[in-house]
């Protein structure tokens, strides 16, 4: 199975380029403690499904870059080149002289539209090139222009035109205190608009990001590169092949699938987070070593108290014993994370001893879903890039109430005051569907709130 | 003379066997003797016989697959059986009398499992499901068949019992994911057939086939996985000669097991003939008046059919001498020649429309053709019949398509006014519709 990627924007190129290179460095490093023949099994599903392979053996990307600057796009596509490891389709790519002005409605309304037809046909080349096609990989930033803009019109395009296919939108959640004025606006059209056609949201936090690299990581000066590299150290231990159930016998195939069975079968709960552990330097991961149990420990803590890196977590946390007795209100700090449904995935030397039961606890769940719908364990016993052990969860949970309703929030009294819509007015972005907006985001807030 | 005979009954006994074992049913020769006396312990196993052949026999008959259901239990076994069996027209009134228990009758059941192997030809259908398919095969099914829409027998277990209506969504919607990754893999194998068909070009002997199957293909690459797939095909075929080349034995054997069950039935009748009298009188009865009914009907239609000919006849006649008056005779020959004409071309379209329908049905074997002129390159060929393109067949899939959404739209109507009404009850309560998905 194949899953054609997206580029979008600035930031979409970057992260998706750290993203290949990450899967690239990946196969090529030392397989750990699997068999040669599962390391070639692994190699195979990996290039099946982010890649094609040239006659020569080159690895070619099944990937569309799209930006409206023609710089981001053409460094990518040399950078990449440079890596001899890998390298993009050189057709495959879409960009312009002038950017969309940090205007979700100007990429949306405008740029959009006007480039549909290059692009689309962009993306059926790709997907004429795979046998099998899993979906889409869409890459974005959530604030910006063309990335969220053109980004959310393209990926109504994606749908319509393949109403199968299974789309996964990776947005980059912006910065609280970010630079563009605008940037709660662009966030909740992008979210309201891609809730509509996308079948799950995989949500980055570029603070959280950043906190990871300086606390866990001891970068001093964060660079765009260094949050890059994370977020796309995470994608790729999500996607890098593994074992989806305890009596598999191959690499599943098809994780996009999988994962969105396992995850975002309802279709008011689609925004997905990510949490891993380990994270730390190269340097003092020479000099580390874990066991299972203490980093699922972590983990889990991390989920129920809502930490997203495992410095910092408040231990004091527990689930309810009695999970339907007091609902506790939105408004209120939010003590403890209540999930829809988890989905761990455990890579690396003695992933067999890992006891998971911690997760498989009731109340760390809805009641509507018992934690045998809940929850899904996907293991390997591969390293995954140069970790001896490392896991990932992604969950479907309350996580982002805080920053969602924070944003709803921030945007709503901009509104009120009418700052700045007239930006958007003028591009066809009118007050209605400001308005349609905020209902929409009001109920994804609800239906969470009221797990 | 007799020993060699019993011989050659436990050899045509052993292939029998084995030609059934090739269904699923693993059963011993030792049975079939069991039963001719009647013993109560091969019982269970030969209903479980009936049961699989006949649900295997459906399953060839429909192209649908059918999986053998491990956990029903014997009594609905039976009950299939019978039933099937009535179907058939199978008539032996002790048969149907065998309890729904298991615990008697294998004399019986091993004279109801020989009119089946001559009625329905099993052994032949199992031969024939069971060969490895050298051809790629699509199996199709364009018959209309009715929908039944009705309320799902599964809601009213659910009636009663609570279920937070997130958790049926969130069911649905792993439905809805899994089918889309079916989707996918469907696809992804007409894709790759579609390569191999592709590039082997020319490959084949048979000039009307022209490209190598999937299973020639493997075949050529690796050879060796195959032996055991043709062995075994082998061994059932030397199974089927080595029945058909004793079959005498075993009908002669069965006139001897049928001569028994006179036997047992004169004592048995000494026994109880007033209760059969009783039934089969009651029996006779039903049946006499259900015949006079049915005579009743058939002389009431046929007399009305006479009516309706006789007037059809009568105003035609009308209609020919007015339009004679008004029509030269060179006209009239020229109209002659044009109706004949049209009714020639309806009754050949009402002809090919018919065979379609017929054809479409079934296992087909999937042909490819390169630039053969017509849009599309796919040929289906039935093994028997006609070959049609593949587009035919889509065309016809999308009709039946656009009627089940039509279908479905209605439904969907149909229930948000329902939800409507409901909601209208509520005072001061808004209904915001769910999220799609």
């Amino acid at each position: 199975m194949s899953v054609v990627t997206v580029q979008l924007g600035q930031c979409g190129n970057q992260v998706g380029y750290e993203f290949f290179d990450i899967l690239c460095s990946d196969l090529h490093s030392k397989p750990g403690h699997s068999t040669k023949r599962e390391n070639d099994y692994y190699q195979t599903v990996c290039k099946e499904q982010f890649f094609h392979e040239e006659e020569c053996g080159d690895l070619v990307t099944r990937a569309v870059l799209v930006d409206m600057e023609p710089k981001v796009v053409s460094k990518t596509l040399s950078m990449a080149g440079r890596s001899g490891k890998w390298k993009y389709d050189i057709s495959s790519q879409f960009s312009q002289k002038q950017g969309c002005g940090n205007n979700w409605a100007n990429g949306y309304c405008v740029h959009g539209p006007k480039h549909q037809d290059i692009v689309m046909d962009l993306v059926r080349k790709q997907v004429e090139k795979c046998d099998r096609l899993g979906g889409f990989f869409t890459i974005m930033s959530m604030a910006g222009g063309t990335g969220s803009g053109m980004g959310t019109f393209l990926t109504r395009c994606l749908r319509d035109a393949y109403p199968d296919s299974l789309l996964l939108n990776q947005v980059i959640w912006p910065y609280g205190t970010g630079e563009v004025i605008v940037q709660n606006y662009n966030s909740i059209l992008t979210l309201s608009h891609l809730y509509r056609s996308s079948d799950a949201l995989l949500v980055h936090e570029n603070d959280i990001i950043h906190k990871v690299c300086s606390q866990l990581m001891n970068i001093k000066q964060i660079s765009f590169r260094d949050v890059n590299k994370v977020i796309a150290h995470q994608l790729g231990s999500i996607f890098q092949p593994v074992y989806t159930s305890e009596e598999a016998l191959h690499y599943c195939r098809n994780p996009l699938g999988e994962l969105m069975e396992c995850l975002v079968p309802h279709p008011e709960y689609k925004m997905l987070g990510l949490r891993n552990i380990p994270q730390m330097s190269e340097h003092s991961l020479a000099y580390s070593t874990f066991n299972w149990n203490g980093l699922l420990k972590h983990l889990r803590q991390m989920l129920i108290a809502n930490a997203k890196m495992e410095e910092g977590i408040n231990w004091h946390v527990r689930p309810p014993s009695q999970p339907t007795a007091e609902k506790t209100s939105l408004r209120k700090e939010l003590q403890f994370n209540t999930s829809v449904a988890n989905l761990a995935i455990l890579r690396g030397k003695d992933v067999q001893t890992a006891s998971l039961e911690g997760f498989r606890d009731p109340p760390l769940y809805t009641p509507w879903l018992s934690p045998d719908d809940a929850f899904t364990l996907w293991k390997t016993p591969r390293a995954f890039n140069k970790y001896e052990k490392s896991a990932t969860l992604v969950s479907n949970s309350q996580f982002l109430l805080k920053p969602l309703d924070n944003i709803v929030g921030k945007a709503w009294n901009m509104f009120a005051s009418k700052a700045y819509v007239h930006q958007y007015t003028k591009f066809g972005i009118d007050e209605e569907e400001f308005l349609e907006t905020f209902t929409t985001l009001e109920q994804i807030i609800a239906s969470y709130t009221n797990l | 003379m007799k020993r060699g005979g019993s011989s050659q009954l436990k050899e045509v006994l052993c292939a029998l066997c084995r030609l059934v074992s090739a269904c699923g049913v693993g059963l011993n020769p030792e049975t079939f003797r069991r039963a001719k006396f009647d013993r109560p312990e091969t019982v269970a196993e030969f209903w479980n016989l009936l049961y699989c052949l006949l649900t295997k026999i459906y399953q060839v008959r429909y192209g649908a697959s059918v999986t053998i259901d491990e956990t029903e239990n014997l009594g609905n076994r039976i009950s299939y059986v019978k039933t099937v069996l009535r179907h058939q027209g199978y008539g032996r009134s002790a048969f149907y009398q065998l309890p729904l228990d298991g615990s008697q009758g294998s004399r019986e059941l091993l004279l109801s499992f020989s009119w089946l192997l001559l009625q329905m030809k099993p052994l032949e259908r199992i031969l024939q499901m069971n060969r490895a398919a050298v051809g790629d095969e699509i199996s199709v099914c364009t018959c209309s068949c009715k929908l039944d829409l009705k309320e799902n027998q599964d809601s009213k277990s659910l009636v009663g019992r609570e279920v937070d209506v997130r958790y049926l969504q969130w069911l649905n919607g792993k439905l809805r994911f899994c089918w889309r990754t079916l989707h996918a893999v469907h696809q992804e194998k007409c894709c790759l057939l579609h390569k191999i068909h592709l590039y082997t070009q020319g490959c084949h002997v048979d000039q009307s086939v022209s490209h190598l199957s999937v299973l020639e293909t493997d075949l050529v690459r690796h050879p060796d996985n195959y032996t055991k797939v043709l062995e075994s095909e082998n061994t059932n075929l030397e199974a089927y000669v080595q029945w058909k080349h004793l079959e005498p034995v075993y009908w002669q054997w069965m006139v001897s097991v049928l001569e028994s069950t006179y036997e047992n039935e004169q004592v048995l009748s000494m026994q109880d003939q007033d209760h059969k009298r009783y039934e089969t009188s009651q029996w006779s009865n039903n049946l006499k008046h259900d015949i006079d009914k049915l005579n009743g009907d058939l002389e009431g239609i046929s007399r009305n059919l006479q009516e309706l000919l006789q007037r059809r006849q009568s105003s035609w006649n009308e209609q020919i001498k007015e339009i004679e008056k008004n029509v030269t005779e060179k006209e009239q020959r020229l109209m002659f020649k044009k109706i004949k004409q049209e009714v020639q071309k309806n009754t050949e379209d009402v002809k090919s429309q018919n065979a379609q329908a017929r054809d479409m049905h079934g296992p087909f074997r999937l042909v490819f053709r390169e630039g053969s002129g017509t849009q599309n390159a796919s040929v289906n060929k039935n093994f028997y019949t006609r070959a049609f393109y593949a587009t035919e067949l889509s065309k016809e899939l999308q009709k039946a398509c656009t009627e089940l959404e039509a279908e479905f739209q209605r439904l969907q109507d149909e229930c948000r006014c329902k939800l409507e009404k409901i909601s209208e009850e509520f005072e001061g309560v808004i209904c915001i519709p769910p999220a799609k998905g």
